[in-house]
This record gives structure tokens, sequence and C-alpha cells, in this order.
């Protein structure tokens, strides 16, 4: 019963210190976490871990929650964050030279879902992109930061940041063009 | 974990109503289920059961879970007493500092 | 396969002296107030159609990669519950009688919300919500107010419900505590339509 509640109800259980509501966010945003970090890291097996400590910084982290019913994009924000200092704690400075020159290309998430065609580009369009270039267009876009927020996260300027969203959109629309 | 820790947390456990012990810091280790709402304490060997020796006497803390068919207030009041005849026995007087964390729900 | 349309242009050359950034953030504006310079120019309208298709495309992509991941299973809850510590929300040390030269005895503030949630198990169909204690619960003289939030199946008569929640609470709190509680108020946050029979 508890699993069907929304999740103003669920998360202000969990607030309490409920921690079977605490299991419910858990499967409900283990797919939806799952798949940002994804995106933002690219390919690589660190997703599980990020996102597992995501969940376990969540629970200290919950009574910062002022809203219960904002916890889905709470919980993106709080992944969103542990998935950038992965990528920091890999390589701490945003190579510059990687802005311009392609990624190797490698494969997006597998795709076990029929979707239309045209999500299947996007997707292996995103995949493309330079690291620094996917990583802006999934904060903003998917992770919904603002640019002053993707800024912080990826500790560069606003300005890089759009610039670098441009490039993206651009990569993303030119290659979308050439497959339809 | 020292004998005298081992054996109060034994005495604990045997009082009636007391259904776990738990130590600062514990970690679930078992799945919760909401429906029978078992809480399953951290088997490990390190002990649940915290004393601090002084001259004057001991001091005791430990955390409990109880069940729901007896009151808190009667179980923790059971616990200190018998770890209270635990030192009396040895002629030492023990402060006990005892938390109930959890009461099942109802069996 | 391109049908042999041009590729389209995206260099500030192709948009007539505006570059993507300022696209994108016409966009975002909801393309007010009218730019007549972007909006006459063919170049423009080709990359904010484009635009405007990615940013309809984007959810779907959202979609199809939450679908494409796992439901979690009982070793993934597992090692997310080992890291998690129990006592984050123990709250404050509630006397369960008065601490003498010999002891202290007290129940945590957590133990008593999870008491007070219990109660749902004895009204089929409720779930209750947050807790709150107010008042020194630290304080065996106190008088204290209990706040809780429950969720109704729809068709209930509230008021009696909320009675007999209560009514439960109350003697949940007086078998296991030693508070004076002076009152237990109890909003009802929504109502519930689960299906009979649903889990």
């Amino acid at each position: 019963m508890l699993s069907a509640a929304d999740d103003r109800m669920v998360a202000g259980r969990a607030i309490d210190g409920d921690i079977a509501a605490f299991e419910v966010l858990v499967r409900r945003y283990t797919p939806m976490m799952c798949a940002y970090a994804r995106r933002v890291l690219g390919a690589g097996a660190d997703v599980d871990d990020v996102v597992q400590e995501a969940f376990v910084t969540a629970w200290q982290r919950l009574s910062e929650l002022e809203d219960p019913a904002a916890v889905k994009s709470w919980l993106m924000r709080v992944v969103g964050r542990k998935a950038m200092d992965r990528v920091r704690s890999r390589r701490p400075v945003i190579d510059i030279d990687e802005i311009d020159h392609p990624a190797p290309s490698h494969r997006g998430p597998v795709d076990a879902v029929e979707t239309r065609a045209e999500v299947e580009a996007l997707s292996a369009a995103l995949a493309e992109l330079p690291e620094p270039q996917r990583q802006s267009w999934v904060l903003r876009e998917i992770g919904g930061l603002s640019y002053e927020e993707v800024a912080s996260e990826m500790g560069i300027a606003a300005t890089t940041v759009r610039g670098l969203l441009a490039r993206a959109r651009k990569h993303i629309i030119v290659r979308m063009e050439e497959w339809r | 974990m020292s004998g005298l820790a081992a054996t109060i947390e034994a005495t604990a456990l045997e009082t009636p109503g007391v259904v776990g012990l738990y130590r600062a810091g514990s970690t679930v280790v078992k799945i919760i289920s909401a429906a029978t709402d078992r809480l399953a304490p951290e088997e490990d060997t390190v002990s649940r059961v915290v004393v601090t020796e002084t001259d004057e006497g001991a001091e005791v803390e430990l955390a409990i879970a109880v069940g729901s068919s007896l009151g808190a207030v009667e179980i923790a009041q059971a616990v200190r007493d018998r770890v209270r005849e635990l030192f009396a026995a040895d002629g030492r007087s023990v402060f006990i500092r005892l938390t109930v964390v959890h009461v099942t729900g109802d069996r | 396969m391109n049908d042999g349309r041009l590729p389209i242009g995206l260099d500030p050359g192709d948009l007539d002296g505006h570059t993507i950034e300022e696209l994108t953030d016409y966009l975002d504006a909801g393309r007010t107030p009218t730019d007549l310079s972007i909006e006459e120019s063919p170049g423009c309208v080709l990359a904010l159609d484009a635009l405007e298709r990615l940013r309809a495309l984007t959810p779907e992509l959202i979609a199809r990669d939450e679908a494409a991941e796992p439901e979690p299973d009982a070793g993934w809850i597992q090692s997310i519950l080992s890291g998690i510590a129990m006592d984050a929300r123990s709250g404050r040390r509630i006397p369960l009688a008065a601490p003498d030269e010999w002891s202290d005895l007290a129940i945590t503030e957590g133990a008593v919300r999870g008491l007070i949630r219990a109660a749902e198990n004895v009204f089929p169909g409720i779930l209750i919500g947050r807790c709150r204690l107010h008042g020194d619960v630290t304080d065996q003289d106190a008088v204290i107010g209990v706040e809780v939030e429950v969720s109704v199946p729809f068709g209930e008569p509230i008021a009696q419900l909320a009675e007999r929640l209560r009514e439960e609470i109350a003697q949940r709190l007086s078998a296991h505590t030693r508070l004076a509680v002076e009152a237990i108020d109890i909003t009802v946050h929504d109502i519930t339509h689960w299906a009979e029979g649903a889990r």
C-alpha cells in the first residue's frame, strides 16, 4: 500500500525515519537515477556505485528536503552531483582540446526497448559528443540545472557552458538531419 | 567483545519483551518488511553494549528494540533491574543508560 | 539518409548573423516578443524548427533511457540499506521514567513515530504520513501535542475514522511512554482511491 502512495506521503515518512518508505523511494527512482547517471558518466561501470552512494547521501540529507512532494527532482540533483564528483575524480580539469575533438565512438546505453527511430538517433548523437559537451547537455536538459548550476558542477564559467551547449545542440541537430 | 558486555547483552536479550539490541551507528542489514515490521539487528562480534568502568563503579549504555505486547516502560525497567542484579552480585553499583529505539508492530 | 535536402546550416553565416545560442534563448522565451530578424530568416526558422524538435524529443529520450534500466533487486536494496545509519532519525530522547542516580531510561522520538505509524495496521486502507511531537518531550512535566497526517480511503466517514485513530494512537502512547499528551491532531491529507484488494 505504501508503494502505491504518492511521493509526498512516502518521502514524508522517510524523512520521519521510516525505512520501509525509503525503500519505496529506492525502488521507485532507481531506474530514473541510473539512466541519468549513465548519460552523465558515459561508458563505464561507475553507475551502480554512484547511484547507491546517492541514495545513502539522500537518506542522510532527507531532512533538508523542504517539500516532500519534490523528492523526485531533489534525488536527481543528488545523483547528478555524485556523478559529477565521480567525473571530477577521474579527471580534475576539463580538457579544452577535447571540447573540439569528437570522442572515440562508443555505444550508448543498451537498447532493450523499441522506441522511435528519432529517439534512437538522439541517443546515438548524444553518445558521440565529446564528454564536456555531452555532460553540459545532460545536466541542463535531463537534470534541469540552470546555466550557473551546470557551470558550478563542471567547474567552468557559465559562458563556457553556453558555448558547450551550443556546440552540443549543433552537433546533435546536424547528425539527426543526416539520419532523417 | 568483553565477557561482561556479552553477559549484559545476553541478560538484556533474555528479558521478556526485548527483541533486539543495537549499537550507535547501526546500519540496516536486513530488509525491513513493512508487513511484518521485523527489524533484524546487525550481526557482528562488536558489542552492542558499551561498558565504561571506573573506580566508583560501572556505566552501561545500551539500545534495545522491544515488542509491543508489554509496555516499553516496564520492559526498560526490567532490563535495568536485571543488569543491576548482575553487578550487585559482585557488590558493585552501576549506572544504566538505556534507550528504546524501536517498538515492533502488533504480534 | 538525407534525401537530397541541403544539409542544415547552423553557423552565423547561415543564420543571418544570429547564433544558435541566441535562437535557443529565443525559443526558451517562447519566441516572444517576436523578433522579425529571426522569424523572417529562412535559415533561422529551419534551425528553430530543429531545436524545437530536439526539445520535444528529450522527454522521450528520458523515458526510453529509464525503461531500459532494470528494476532494482533485493541485492541492490541491500547494498543501499547496509550503508544507511538507523539512528539518523532517532530524534530526541524521551524519558520513560524519572532519571535517578542509577539509571536513565528513554525512548527515542523515532521509535514513538514508528509506534504511531504502526496504528495504521488497525485500519485497513489508511496510511499515516508525517508525525510531529510538539513540546519539550525531554521534560517529564511537559504537556505534549501530537500532530499526525493521514491518508484515508475514499468513502470512509472521516470524522469517525479520525476519532478511532486518535484513540488508537493515545492507547499506544500511554502503553509505551510516559508522555502527558494533551492533544492528538489528525489532519486528513488526502483521500486515496485504491481499488479494493489493492496491495
